[in-house]
């Protein structure tokens, strides 16, 4: 087998890096899919043809000093890291990257121009590119969030993390520390060193092409699954969510619906307008949610009425929750034009039964009881134990 | 083994490792990304079996068999196949299978009639023609597609890189016809070689990376048409109505009067409560369905949330908008629904009001219609009530 070519490897990795600088100009541009993260990286990109990627007497894109390549490697190093912070969203200013990255476009030139291309370069410019790396791998750690695969989350870290080492190794063999395989310390450039640049030049942009992937599918699935106005579940996701609860019965874990109507919600409609009625339903949202725990599932079914999920509640708890609800509301008024508007809601309750696999019968049964509060004078929590005949429980707070 | 070139094995190990990237990537995507996963699992097939095709031929001196020689050809041809499934699957067509399959069979079952010996022009002019027939059929394939979205244009500058492999591999075709007598081999270091293999690169590149904006291109669409369109009824959701109906109310300041139509159907809940949610569901597409054909191109039909519709009359009075709402009431009224072989008669009740030049906002035009709705519920519900 006879041995690969390392320029052409390498120039198979500057075409890489130009198609991807493209793509990026491309998001960018036409799309406007993150517009400022997508510029940045597409300078990043750019900058990387400008690289020393072919070593001492290696190839050259670009006719420039030593100095002057390992300078705009920083800079591209510098300009990914910001493009990977704006991209992953994370209300974070970037003092770090600017500072580290300017301090070492500065020495990296300053010891360049000292030098005068003779001598072993310093190992500055390696430093820095380790230290974005590894604030670059932490920012994809932080912007994938809590909830995300962590085996998918490590896959997306993997380039940044694999510069990182082949960085350190660089400022490990340049300073001369400790002798490392020759593939890492930059001094001998062999097919290998070649392979691991295409790999990079590719695993980046694909990892971070990924995020946007993944954020425009939520998005997709945010509109698809929630209500416009409020931002709760609509009905189908709600109807989703109750059989996951229906099915954790089986392993004896509890569960209960609370079903809440507005009361008079018309008369606000028709006094004040549709606005208000918006900015009403808004406020109420408001409300159940300070009364509300994180696994607790908030929803709107339609108009006026909205539903409440609570996992892992026995009945009375749940009536104490409603009772809360109702009372928070009562006294919160709504201020609409410096008015204040009292709203009132009744709350039906019911608990899930092991009969009722899709959680539907829960739902309508404690729709029946917020009927029945309906019926009994507004503004209280009717609640049924557990399906079971006998006489149903009221509680009434005037 | 002499004439190979290391210059034109790294760039074919190029080749192999982007197919081979690209496929893992599409077949990670075609995992994740629900809606499309068809499209994206015939592309990973077509990438893996792109990278097997060019890393076996890379082999023939080595392992010559079968598997290298047919299998290899082969291969190539059926990725094409599959992407061509691809391109076609994006634009929505049914049995797309078909052309590719037949293409496959057919140069499988030629190649296999003639030995694999020293000269191989029988099988390159086989498998390079039929290359580059589906690589232009891809291409005439994604202009169609992309003309229905962008302009001329710029469909052509998407589908370039579909263009110039054709072009490439057309061009590939000629030079083994030319030269007859000289086995063919992606290895050699003649510049013909070496160009044809950058640009095989670059255009593996090129290709997948158009694939992805053709995704791309329809999330976002879809994305769009979700942010102005209830879900459920495709009729335009509450926020886009309301930017409708203040547009409107702008320019009837100018004198150019509009009318609204409230409604509202009758009996919902009883509905949904009798025959489930799934019938409520159901019975709102249909109410949208029988109402489409009632409102003209300039008209604005939205849903403000549950069963509450409005429609936005430019140009209307109140008596034009009472035919509408009339008209209408009268058609879903004659609509026999069912659910589950039961019957369930459909009704709305319907309130009518135009802009008054005493109108401060829209706000006021869509109280009124609300209150004249409300009037025919209280008259007995399946009413038209204007004001």
């Amino acid at each position: 087998m006879p041995e690969f070519d390392v320029t052409t490897l390498l120039q198979i990795g500057a075409v890489i890096n130009a198609g991807v600088a493209l793509v990026w100009c491309l998001l960018a541009g036409v799309f406007r899919i993150a517009p400022a993260a997508s510029w940045l990286l597409a300078a990043a990109h750019f900058c990387v043809l400008l690289t020393p990627n072919g070593g001492p007497g290696g190839p050259r894109f670009v006719p420039m000093p030593d100095w002057l390549h390992r300078t705009a490697a920083v800079l591209a190093v510098t300009l990914l890291a910001l493009g990977v912070r704006r991209l992953m969203r994370l209300r974070m200013r970037s003092p770090d990257i600017a500072v580290i990255g300017t301090l070492g476009m500065l020495l990296t030139a300053f010891f360049g121009l000292q030098q005068g291309g003779g001598g072993p370069p310093m190992p500055i410019g390696a430093i820095c590119v380790c230290m974005l790396c590894l604030l670059c791998s932490r920012d994809v750690a932080l912007g994938a969030g809590p909830g995300q695969n962590r085996a998918a989350t490590t896959a997306l870290m993997l380039p940044y993390l694999m510069m990182m080492l082949m960085s350190g190794g660089r400022v490990l063999a340049l300073s001369g520390l400790m002798d490392v395989p020759s593939f890492m310390n930059g001094g001998s450039y062999g097919p290998l060193v070649g392979w691991f640049w295409i790999m990079f030049s590719l695993g980046v942009p694909l990892s971070l092409i990924t995020v946007v992937i993944r954020r425009l599918i939520q998005r997709f699935e945010h509109l698809t699954l929630r209500d416009t106005l409020t931002g709760l579940i609509n009905r189908r996701a709600i109807a989703d969510e109750l059989t996951r609860l229906a099915r954790l019965l089986q392993r004896q874990q509890a569960y209960c619906v609370l079903m809440m109507d507005v009361d008079h919600f018309k008369r606000i409609n028709d006094a004040h307008g549709h606005a208000a009625g918006d900015a009403a339903l808004r406020h109420l949202v408001s409300v159940l949610k300070r009364c509300t725990r994180e696994a607790d599932v908030l929803g709107r079914l339609g108009g006026e009425e909205f539903c409440v999920l609570l996992p892992r509640t026995e009945l009375a708890a749940a009536c104490r929750v409603a009772e809360r609800m109702r009372a928070h509301l009562e006294d919160a008024a709504f201020i609409w034009k410096e008015l204040p508007i009292t709203m009132t809601m009744s709350i039906g309750v019911a608990s899930g039964v092991p009969e009722d696999p899709s959680g539907e019968a829960t739902l309508a049964e404690a729709d029946a009881q917020m009927y029945r509060a309906k019926a009994q004078g507004r503004n209280r929590v009717c609640a049924a134990p557990s399906n079971a005949p006998g006489p149903a429980a009221t509680w009434v707070h005037a | 083994m002499s004439e190979t070139s290391r210059v034109a094995l790294t760039l074919l190990a190029g080749i192999v490792l982007i197919f081979g990237v690209a496929a893992f990537v599409w077949l990670i995507l075609g995992i994740a990304l629900k809606p499309t996963v068809k499209v994206c699992l015939a592309l990973a097939g077509a990438n893996a079996l792109l990278a097997y095709s060019i890393s076996s031929d890379t082999y023939r001196p080595s392992y010559p068999g079968l598997w290298t020689y047919w299998g290899s050809d082969v291969a190539s041809i059926a990725g094409f196949a599959l992407l061509l499934l691809a391109i076609m699957q994006m634009d929505g067509r049914s049995k797309a299978w078909r052309p590719g399959a037949a293409i496959t069979v057919l140069a499988a079952a030629a190649l296999l009639s003639r030995p694999y010996g020293a000269r191989l022009a029988w099988h390159s002019v086989i498998v390079f023609g039929c290359l580059a027939l589906l690589a232009s059929m891809m291409a005439w394939q994604a202009v169609k597609t992309m003309c229905k979205q962008v302009r001329p244009r710029m469909a052509l500058l998407t589908a370039s890189p579909l263009i110039a492999m054709a072009l490439l591999l057309a061009l590939r075709l000629v030079e083994i016809l030319q030269t007859p007598h000289v086995p063919l081999t992606l290895v050699a270091e003649t510049p013909f070689n070496l160009v044809w293999l950058w640009s095989t690169l670059v255009l593996g590149l090129g290709l997948n990376g158009t694939m992805a904006f053709l995704l791309l291109m329809r999330l976002i669409l879809d994305i769009q048409r979700l942010t102005v369109r209830d879900p459920l009824t495709d009729v335009l959701n509450r926020r886009a109505l309301s930017e409708a109906i203040e547009r409107e109310h702008l320019q009837s300041l100018r004198g150019v009067p509009y009318a609204l139509v409230m409604l509202d159907m009758d009996r919902f809940k009883t509905l949904n409560d009798t025959l489930g949610h799934a019938a409520g569901d159901a019975a709102l597409k249909v109410l949208v369905a029988t109402l489409k054909p009632c409102v003209r191109d300039v008209d604005n039909l939205g849903r403000l949330g549950g069963e509450e519709f409005c429609v936005l009359l430019p140009g209307t009075d109140v008596v034009g908008a009472f035919l509408v709402a009339e008209r209408m009431r009268a058609n879903l009224e004659a609509i026999d629904f069912r659910w589950n072989d039961e019957p369930w008669p459909l009704s709305a009740s319907f309130g009518a009001a135009q802009a008054e030049p005493e109108d401060l906002s829209a706000e006021d035009v869509l109280r009124r219609a609300d209150q004249a709705m409300y009037q025919a519920k209280v008259q007995g519900r399946n009413l038209v009530q204007a004001v």
